[in-house]
């Protein structure tokens, strides 16, 4: 990038990269990599990465469509979870200084690259795809715009778990609280007029930890890249469970 | 499923509690307000009131179960095998055993003063 920009539109970046190599390193540690960044045009915090792994060619962390769609570059971004490549640097630069961590509550592959095997475990828990019972209509199950018009804010994420490794309670009970995620696909289905195993999804939720773990505290939606709300999806499901024990 | 491993009936005992000591604290934000002089006298003759006597033990026992089922949120945030090993029962269960003593002894002891 510094060769077609003129050196006056740019100015250096500090930033402070955790590295953790498992075949090398015995702990993991933070390394300061100074880049030059342009003046004159807001870059992505991802740009900004690709500029560091110039400097350090081993950095390693997980990047694919660089435009919020694919969720692949979840990160810790100056203490706050987002997508690198939809996060510019003047939101997320403090002081001069870019702090990028990986995605906390999950074990570490390679430097920001973390092992999502428990975000998808607990994903496959709340069966992420439309149940039927009854027999296939010849053209096919309809809804109502009113109907298609409930999964609006649901269907939207992009599983990049940003929401979840937020969540404290995920944080400690990675393996019985179903995280943010996890529960918004939930309600995704449950609130989908076309399933049909609403009582099944609701008998699964019914324990103390795999939805009432949340307690309320919004991590997941201050942090969603693409601001859907959890916590509200999380609350929809809570009113259905105590609705249907009044009847 | 039995009835106290249902997460819907201990989020809603947890808040009939939580209203449960809310109401009591309007009775007394009420009582101090309401009353022209605040002193030991009118104090004491409140609390030996028959009401609120009944109210306090409401609160008390609201108290008792809110605690309970906190303290159980705590316990089995930080107290689990991934956190302390072999260790997280027996640290576990010191943990509950310490917590329902000490529940019981602070609720005897108010109901002693109460009544």
């Amino acid at each position: 990038m510094s060769a077609v920009i003129p050196v006056s539109h740019l100015q250096t970046l500090k930033m402070s990269i955790y590295r953790f190599d498992p075949s090398e390193d015995e702990k993991p540690y933070m390394q300061e990599i100074v880049v030059e960044v342009p003046t004159d045009k807001d870059i992505m915090v991802l740009d900004a990465l690709h500029l560091a792994k110039v400097k350090e060619p081993s950095l390693s962390y997980r990047r694919s469509c660089r435009e919020g769609v694919c969720g692949s570059d979840g990160m810790n971004i100056n203490g706050k979870n987002g997508l690198a490549c939809i996060t510019p640097l003047s939101e997320a630069v403090k002081r001069n200084k870019l702090t990028l961590r990986p995605m906390p509550g999950l074990p570490v592959v390679r430097d920001l690259i973390v092992d999502m095997k428990l975000f998808y475990d607990q994903l496959e828990k709340v069966q992420p795809f439309l149940i039927t019972k009854s027999e296939n209509p010849e053209k096919g199950r309809l809804q109502s715009p009113k109907e298609r018009e409930e999964l609006d804010g649901l269907y939207e994420c992009i599983l990049c778990g940003c929401c979840s490794t937020a969540c404290p309670s995920f944080w400690w009970n990675p393996d019985k609280f179903l995280g943010p995620a996890a529960l918004l696909q939930s309600w995704r289905f449950i609130a989908d007029s076309r399933d049909e195993a609403t009582d099944e999804r609701l008998d699964d939720l019914e324990d103390a930890f795999s939805l009432y773990r949340c307690h309320g505290i919004m991590n997941c939606v201050s942090v969603c890249p693409k601001g859907l709300n959890p916590t509200e999806a999380i609350s929809n499901i809570r009113n259905k469970l105590i609705s249907r024990k009044r009847q | 499923m039995k009835f106290f491993e249902s997460g819907t009936n201990e989020f809603i005992i947890i808040r009939a509690c939580a209203l449960l000591m809310f109401l009591y604290i309007i009775y007394l934000v009420y009582f101090i307000v309401s009353t022209p002089v605040v002193d030991y006298m009118t104090w004491e003759a409140f609390f030996e009131g028959f009401l609120t006597r009944i109210f306090s033990s409401i609160f008390l026992i609201s108290f008792a179960i809110h605690t309970w089922f906190g303290t159980w949120a705590i316990g089995t945030d930080y107290f689990t095998p991934a956190r302390l090993g072999g260790l997280s029962k027996i640290v576990y269960s010191s943990y509950r055993l310490f917590c329902a003593l000490l529940i019981t002894v602070v609720l005897i002891w108010s109901f002693i003063i109460i009544w």
